[in-house]
């Protein structure tokens, strides 16, 4: 039988993806009967999702992108198609 | 240009060593936004993540000569962002053997290994809300390195290996990290939650 700490231990690691199944089904028989551990293993899904909501949408808009790509690509060296054979 | 470069193009990491202008462009309109992302994830405002950003970008030309194409040129671009980032804070306390999370998390449970203490808000719906609300501060409290890991899995939606990788830790070391960060976040979000 796996205890409420180590079935969170193992959802909270990810050591449940690379798990085998007896493993995967230990965890889930004892969820089954668990609602502690039900509800902190949805609180720990939810706080990935949440994440991902937030930070995910966080993206440059298209001025600064454009500026930010240009003074990179600035330092790259000459391109050589531009008066030569292209080499393929 | 005949045909349209692609980021998963099996030329792409000999074009980068040869520093063909074409393929590092490739590179930086595929990663930009995410390394930019990754930055603010790590706590910088706009201008510094732009700033890292570019820095890393260019650190990125300026060794591409050496880029093996062993790893996926995007493991390549965030490793050099990553260490941007632990120069940047160095003398943080980086690799922790211990953190107080683990005996926040250790309190939680009874000696037999059963809650002592179980997840309090009951609510899913508001738990969600909640975490919306306040995930971002926080995160804040969390180390960097584990801030990373926790953004690179979750946001970024990277693979174990690649996350080991950037980081320069083993799988096991992921897995405590992870552990701690989504912890120490829980946690944060509960006691958020226990003070409202």
């Amino acid at each position: 039988m796996m205890t409420c700490k180590e079935v969170s231990q193992s959802i909270a690691t990810d050591e449940l993806q690379t798990a085998n199944w007896r493993q995967r089904l230990a965890v889930k028989l004892h969820l089954l009967m668990c609602r502690h551990c039900r509800r902190y293993s949805r609180q720990i899904r939810e706080i990935g999702d949440a994440a991902q909501e937030i930070f995910g949408r966080d993206s440059l808009d298209h001025a600064s992108r454009d500026r930010l790509r240009d003074s990179i690509l600035d330092r790259l060296p000459a391109s050589q198609e531009d008066d030569s054979e292209p080499g393929l | 240009m005949s045909k349209q470069l692609s980021i998963d193009d099996p030329d792409l990491a000999a074009r980068i060593r040869g520093l063909d202008r074409e393929a590092l462009a490739v590179v930086v309109d595929a990663y930009l936004d995410q390394i930019v992302r990754a930055a603010r994830g790590a706590g910088l405002n706009r201008h510094q993540a732009e700033e890292v950003a570019q820095d890393t970008f260019t650190t990125f030309i300026e060794t591409a000569s050496r880029f093996e194409g062993r790893s996926h040129v995007r493991t390549w671009v965030f490793g050099i962002l990553y260490r941007k980032l632990q120069e940047a804070r160095r003398g943080f306390a980086k690799d922790r053997r211990t953190d107080d999370i683990e005996d926040v998390f250790e309190s939680r449970f009874s000696e037999t290994g059963s809650w002592s203490r179980p997840p309090r808000a009951a609510d899913d719906h508001l738990f969600a809300q909640e975490a919306r609300q306040e995930i971002g501060g926080c995160l804040e409290a969390a180390p960097q390195n584990q801030r990373m890991a926790f953004l690179f899995r979750e946001v970024e939606g990277l693979s174990t290996e690649e996350i080991c990788k950037i980081l320069g830790v083993s799988a096991t070391n992921l897995g405590v990290m992870l552990h701690r960060v989504r912890n120490r976040l829980r946690d944060c979000l509960e006691t958020k939650w226990e003070g409202a």
